[in-house]
């Protein structure tokens, strides 16, 4: 969860204007029971409301003659902001939980109208015509009334809850000092004290019921709930008449764009489940182009690399490498150790030598998509491994099967450290030793960084992998599979490449919770992604995300 | 237009003597007619009748944006109003619409004592489909003092009960009203300066009235007051006959101040004016109104009976000191012995002034006469205000036998807005649009 709190609102003083605008247009509000509360307040009459509670009357007494006009709204401080506490997921409902210290100083209101003084042409206005006796002279009598509130400091203390759809805030501890003049001195004191007696009921009831009901709307973004349908919750409102009418309107959020309050309620909903068991295991993150942390792992396991095959050999050997699976725990925080994921084959497959050269070319062919953005197609050299290599079975003849490549010591050179390390940095050095092994076969090639690959477009070696990992192992070992099929393999693992569709690609993004369980053996089998794109998500820059533009990823 | 049960009010109130005039609450009542008369909302058909001999009903039916209507009942134990109720083909336009009041002092208008009867009238209305039940009971008590007692009742309204207590001395007019709506209690009064001819008046027929009233309201729940001080002058002028009133009014609570002048220019037409001010806010506003009355082809045969009945009298008998005339020459009459040589040298003295009296009389009696006997078809009237900016129009006419009236009002106020919007100075574009448009046909047998 992330938010933003705007600084540069308060750094001018236009958002005085700003509250001056929204402040007036709220308390003129036809039939709203704001302005009706501030007219009761202006009025000077507790009786005005018995009398209106008596009579009963379809209309409403409105001594109110013209509009209400904010004429002076002066924050000269910026309203201070502090946060206490903050806990994120403290009960398994309420995602996050904190509690602020809202002060603003020494702000300045003032407040124009006209009242009707003459009350009892209201009330004969009002009455029925038969019965109400004519009186003669009984002309209206507007009074202006200017109201200037000084010095108004508020010190708050106030707990907010973010829960599934929803904002809640209570204000606990509220200070709130004003002082307040009334050009009509008469009214002064009574208004005072109706103002400072209805403040409890703002801050008790009001402020967090309007907020609460307005971040339902952001969170359904507009939709109606299941239980709450608007018209309910307007009958509510309606029904109690006390409950002013909710200032806050969709103006005020235009900085949220509809779009980004969709995307945060999914991923809120997201995380909801995530407590202990994902839901969506086969997937990399609920919302497209958005991954999350805990699934960071999932991702790197279906990068092309090497290593990512055989995670029967990787189980073996790294066993910690599941534990810092979300599957664990959802709260440890994933250490950065886990990126030192190499692209190596492990030790076990070249020992036992129960490879796959197909799965290897396909790996190969996906690394260097990858890392190539553009669409050159990937070229692979073949050899045909028929007529005067064929009765050979030697290594050094298996050496020559790269023709173009005179220099076999080079390649005998490079092909045990591969084999026995794997280490990257050792191959990259010998690329940059080396430059001129670029056709050369070279085990390493398969050990290195996506990068390096990509400066070498033509760089293409299957067959010289399983030789030389052939060579560093066991040098005298005879060619297991025949030549010919070989080359089969290598078009193969092309055409599987180009077979990719983006589809796929954004229905394994886009699916949502499944209710597969968790299984990181079955998660592992999972034939690894052949998508090229799926890498640069949210990850790298560039990003190519085919025909339907995806929105830029925003970060978790 | 005057409904037909409003009607039969005001023919019960004739019959037995009750000076509608002569009540603070209708101290204005010409300048009300005149700018703010009402106008009809909607269509709205009224079909009247006189059942029996005491009772009268009312169908009443309007369409405004739903139909609804009511029923009306009046039972009075008062006879004789057949005289003063006529029949919508029957009746003339200037009885059947509100216009100016003439203010008969109270010095001319004399009502009998003598057989007064303890009468009542009740009247009742029933509202569908609110379900809205309006009742009224007038009941003379006697010949000073009547009670009213209105009463409203329905399922939006808690019910209202208003009394009215109202005591009519001629000279003093005093009534207390409590109304259990807001807890409303008044006192109103209104006095007569001239309740006989004055002596200092130059001109020997006096026909004028000087009225001053008062009145005081305090609603209990809502601990409102009001109160308000009104003077009224009728006359009319010297030369041409035609009345005039003027009336200024004060309401020391809130400093307004309103003056009206309402003159019937000619028989066919009459205007007024009223300037509000308040002391207090210098908030000042300018209402004019008119009415243009047209008559159409004259009903001589109306005219002769009409003619025949009352007024326009042979005024040389009279001024010779005819019993009912004595009021008019009280003066004169008064110091005199009866001696004929007296009389005659009096007479010889007094006889350019009297001619000037009579001159003056028979001017503004005329004037009276051939305003009763006109046989006007329709009547325009129009009320604008600067403050309000609206301009108020309404057709009253007759139209085969029935009476239709129909008005409009136009404003550039934006419509359906509510006072507490702050736009409302930005929408005022200088277009009327019309506000108000109704119909209003009425038929009685």
């Amino acid at each position: 969860m992330s938010f933003r709190f705007n600084k540069a609102t308060f750094e001018d003083n236009s958002f005085n204007e700003q509250i001056r605008e929204k402040l007036t247009h709220a308390l003129n509000a036809d039939s709203g029971s704001g302005s009706q509360s501030k007219s009761a307040n202006a009025s000077n009459s507790a009786v005005t409301d018995e009398v209106k509670q008596e009579t009963k009357g379809p209309k409403k007494l409105d001594i109110l003659k013209s509009g209400i006009t904010v004429s002076k709204v002066n924050f000269p401080s910026i309203p201070q902001l502090e946060i206490l506490d903050l806990d994120l997921s403290a009960q398994s409902k309420s995602l996050l939980k904190g509690i602020c210290k809202i002060s603003c100083k020494d702000a300045m209101l003032e407040i124009n109208t006209e009242i009707e003084a003459n009350l009892l042409l209201l009330y004969t206005n009002n009455g029925p015509a038969f019965t109400t006796p004519r009186l003669i002279s009984n002309d209206s009598f507007t009074v202006p009334i200017t109201m200037t509130f000084d010095q108004i400091e508020l010190e708050a203390i106030t707990n907010i809850f973010v829960k599934n759809t929803s904002v809640g805030i209570s204000f606990n501890d509220v200070n709130l000092d004003f002082n307040f003049d009334c050009s009509i001195k008469l009214l002064q004191s009574s208004i005072e004290k109706r103002l400072k007696g209805s403040m409890e009921t703002v801050f008790k009831d009001v402020l967090p019921s309007v907020i609460f009901s307005m971040s339902q709307r952001w969170f359904t973004h507009g939709e109606t709930t299941g239980g709450y349908p608007e018209e309910k919750l307007q009958q509510h409102v309606e029904s109690q008449s006390h409950l002013p009418r909710v200032i806050l309107e969709d103006s005020d959020l235009e900085d949220l764009s509809p779009a980004t309050m969709l995307r945060l309620s999914t991923l809120v909903s997201s995380r909801q489940s995530l407590s202990l068991n994902p839901t969506a295991m086969n997937t990399l993150s609920a919302i497209p182009g958005c991954l999350e942390r805990q699934n960071l792992h999932r991702f790197n396991s279906r990068v092309p690399a090497l290593s990512n095959f055989y995670p029967d050999f990787h189980a073996a050997e790294a066993p910690d490498l599941k534990l810092l699976g979300r599957s664990v725990s959802s709260n440890t925080i994933v250490g950065g150790g886990y990126n030192q994921q190499l692209n190596t084959l492990p030790q076990r497959v070249l020992d036992e030598r129960s490879y796959n050269l197909n799965t290897i070319a396909s790996v190969q062919s996906r690394i260097y998509e990858r890392s190539n953005g553009d669409n050159t197609n990937l070229r692979r050299r073949k050899i045909k491994m028929g007529g005067r290599n064929k009765s050979k079975i030697q290594v050094s003849k298996k050496l020559e099967r790269k023709a173009s490549v005179p220099d076999v010591e080079g390649i005998a050179e490079a092909g045990p450290p591969t084999s026995l390390s794997n280490n990257a940095e050792r191959s990259e050095a010998n690329v940059r030793n080396t430059p001129d092994f670029v056709h050369s076969p070279r085990p390493v090639s398969v050990a290195q960084s996506p990068e390096l690959l990509g400066e070498n477009s033509a760089f293409f070696n299957i067959p010289h992998l399983q030789l030389s990992a052939k060579a560093g192992a066991n040098q005298t070992y005879p060619v297991v599979s025949p030549p010919t099929p070989k080359l089969n393999l290598l078009e193969e693992a092309q055409s599987l490449n180009r077979r990719r569709d983006l589809q796929k690609l954004r229905s394994s993004l886009y699916s949502p919770m499944r209710n597969s369980k968790f299984y990181v053996t079955r998660e592992m089998e999972r034939p690894i992604l052949e998508h090229k794109g799926l890498s640069f998500v949210g990850l790298a820059q560039g990003l190519k995300w085919g025909s339907e533009d995806l929105p830029p990823p925003y970060g978790c | 237009m005057i409904d037909y049960m409003e009607k039969v009010l005001r023919s019960f109130e004739l019959r037995t003597g009750w000076n509608r005039d002569n009540s603070y609450e209708n101290i204005m009542a010409t300048s009300e007619n005149l700018l703010n008369f009402d106008i009809p909302t909607g269509l709205k058909c009224q079909v009247s009748n006189r059942s029996t001999g005491n009772t009268y009903s009312t169908f009443e039916l309007s369409n405004n944006k739903v139909i609804n209507g009511s029923l009306a009942y009046i039972y009075t134990n008062c006879e004789g109003l057949d005289k003063y109720l006529s029949s919508s083909r029957e009746t003339l336009l200037q009885d059947a619409s509100e216009s100016y009041r003439q203010i008969t002092p109270p010095h001319q208008y004399r009502y009998s004592r003598k057989g007064f009867e303890s009468t009542s009238l009740w009247h009742g209305r029933m509202y569908y489909p609110s379900s809205t039940l309006e009742a009224m009971v007038v009941k003379r008590l006697n010949p000073e003092t009547q009670l009213v007692a209105k009463c409203l009742s329905s399922l939006a309204h808690t019910s209202v009960l208003t009394l009215y207590l109202q005591k009519d001395s001629g000279r003093n007019c005093q009534e207390w009203i409590a109304s259990s709506n807001e807890g409303l209690l008044g006192y109103r009064i209104l006095h007569n300066f001239t309740g006989s001819q004055s002596k200092l008046n130059t001109s020997l027929y006096n026909n004028s009235s000087l009225s001053l009233g008062a009145e005081m309201w305090f609603g209990v729940l809502n601990t409102s007051p009001a109160c308000s001080t009104t003077l009224r002058y009728c006359t009319h002028s010297a030369n041409t006959g035609r009345p005039l009133t003027l009336t200024l009014s004060w309401n020391p609570l809130f400093g307004h101040v309103s003056s009206t002048y309402s003159v019937k220019t000619s028989s066919g037409a009459t205007i007024s004016s009223k300037y509000d001010f308040n002391l207090y806010s210098i908030e000042s506003n300018l209402s004019f109104g008119c009415d243009v009355w047209r008559s159409g082809v004259q009903d001589i045969k109306l005219k002769k009976e009409d003619s025949a009945k009352p007024a326009s009298p042979p005024s040389i008998e009279r001024k010779a000191g005819y019993p009912d005339d004595k009021l008019m020459f009280y003066h004169l009459m008064a110091g005199s012995s009866n001696s004929q040589k007296l009389l005659d040298d009096l007479n010889v003295t007094f006889a350019p002034s009297l001619h000037k009296i009579h001159q003056e009389r028979s001017n503004i009696e005329n004037y009276e006469s051939s305003l009763r006997e006109a046989n006007f078809t329709s009547v325009w009237r129009l009320s604008t205000s600067l403050r309000d900016r609206n301009l108020k129009v309404l057709w009253e006419g007759k139209y085969k036998e029935f009476l239709i009236s129909a008005g409009t009002e136009l404003t550039n106020t934006p419509l359906d807005v509510p006072t507490n919007s702050i736009q409302e100075s930005k929408t005022s574009n200088g277009f009327l649009r019309p506000a108000k448009f109704g119909v209003q046909l009425q038929y009685s047998m």
